[in-house]
């Protein structure tokens, strides 16, 4: 629908825009959490994570987790979204011999 | 319209400090914050509950009207009002992407606050929490679809916040699958993108038909006659009916596996995965003399 959004921002932009400190996504980027692209010395934020530093952002100024609470966070995150895709699968499975 | 014990919900005494507020209220949200559980909503439900508990018992004159009234609050007008100015607001706020029948829409942003909620401090009550942003807020949504309309390729014509979106579904779609429309959810601020539309995918059962990824199951009976002495029997498939045979001594219960009548594999065009075809064998009752008499004679040969 838009085609004018942009597909990289600026970290020091993008903080402005949610009212915290570029040192917390550098800190991220250090963690290896998220990837920062570098154009001419300054570190620029993909479109497609977004989503994720939103999340970031919330867990650590709403819910004041540190960055390495963060990091275990996201782990589990993934084993809780990888063992919900099992589930799921196991009760399509199941489902086949209900009623049957 | 239900009463609200704000207290009960943060766990705490109608003494607390604004300390311990402070304190309950986080300690909650860390458990039922959505990001903390993706795809939850009583957990979402939760949060948005002590989001709101938060909000009037940390505002210390919200706290004095709700304490004021409490357990004997009543619909007053002016509450009435506030709750209207509230509704026209929501129009443009715009909560819930999706309208009309057939949908129902989740939204994990913890937004909504109760009837309870509006009614008593009205639109002007919320206070904006978190109010920069860059990327719009996602929606979340789910449809549901029969079976058989997600075997065909076809297009379908949604309401989002208003505005018509013409989507089409791929033939083989899967039960829980979520197919993301970029740029299709809340405008973004300071020239931030739009947000996404995420579709979650229901398929409701089918009668005749189970579904495991992309094949299919159906049990079909066949009387003994046909089982012991084979023949033919026409089934049903999704792309039409098919005649079988059926060898002699069937026994019950015997699968047999019909190559590419199962389901189209999403977005391979031309693949479909396997029929697989149970048989039960119906025996005969409520028999004739005569009849009885004949499988007592196949008894004794």
């Amino acid at each position: 629908m838009e085609s004018m959004q942009p597909e990289l921002i600026k970290i020091t932009e993008y903080c402005i825009n949610y009212n915290i400190e570029p040192e917390f996504i550098i800190s991220l980027e250090e963690s290896g959490i998220i990837l920062l692209t570098l154009i001419d010395n300054d570190k620029f934020i993909h479109e497609d994570q977004f989503g994720e530093v939103e999340r970031y952002i919330h867990l650590h100024y709403d819910l004041h987790i540190n960055i390495e609470g963060i990091d275990a966070i996201r782990h589990l995150l993934t084993r809780v979204s990888d063992m919900q895709h099992e589930i799921d699968r196991l009760k399509t499975r199941l489902h086949l011999h209900e009623n049957a | 319209m239900a009463f609200i014990d704000y207290y009960k919900i943060l766990g705490i005494d109608k003494k607390a400090t604004a300390d311990e507020i402070k304190k309950a209220y986080r300690k909650l949200a860390r458990k039922y914050h959505p990001d903390l559980n993706p795809n939850d909503k009583e957990a979402n439900k939760q949060f948005q509950l002590i989001n709101e508990a938060n909000e009037v018992l940390s505002d210390a004159e919200k706290r004095k009207k709700y304490d004021e009234h409490g357990e004997h609050w009543k619909h007053a007008d002016e509450f009435e009002k506030a709750k209207q100015s509230q509704r026209t607001q929501q129009q443009h706020t715009g909560q819930n992407p999706f309208e009309g029948g057939g949908y129902s829409s989740a939204d994990f942003g913890g937004g909504d606050f109760s009837d309870f909620f509006e009614s008593m401090f009205g639109g002007a009550g919320r206070s904006q929490r978190s109010s920069t942003k860059y990327k719009g807020q996602d929606y979340q949504a789910e449809l549901q679809l029969p079976l058989r309309e997600a075997y065909t390729t076809h297009k379908r014509t949604l309401t989002v916040n208003g505005k018509n979106l013409r989507i089409t579904i791929p033939a083989g779609i899967a039960h829980g699958q979520v197919i993301k429309l970029k740029g299709q959810g809340a405008p973004g601020v300071n020239g931030g993108p739009h947000g996404d539309l995420y579709i979650t995918f229901n398929i409701t059962d089918d009668p005749a038909f189970k579904r495991l990824n992309d094949d299919l199951y159906e049990t079909v009976e066949i009387d003994l006659y046909t089982a012991v002495l084979g023949g033919e029997a026409t089934i049903e498939t999704l792309s039409g009916k098919v005649k079988l045979k059926i060898a002699p001594g069937t026994q019950n219960n015997t699968k047999v596996r019909l190559k590419g009548k199962g389901f189209p594999v999403y977005k391979k065009e031309g693949e479909f995965g396997n029929l697989f075809v149970t048989y039960t064998v119906k025996i005969p009752v409520n028999l004739t003399e005569k009849q009885q008499e004949l499988f007592k004679e196949l008894a004794k040969s």
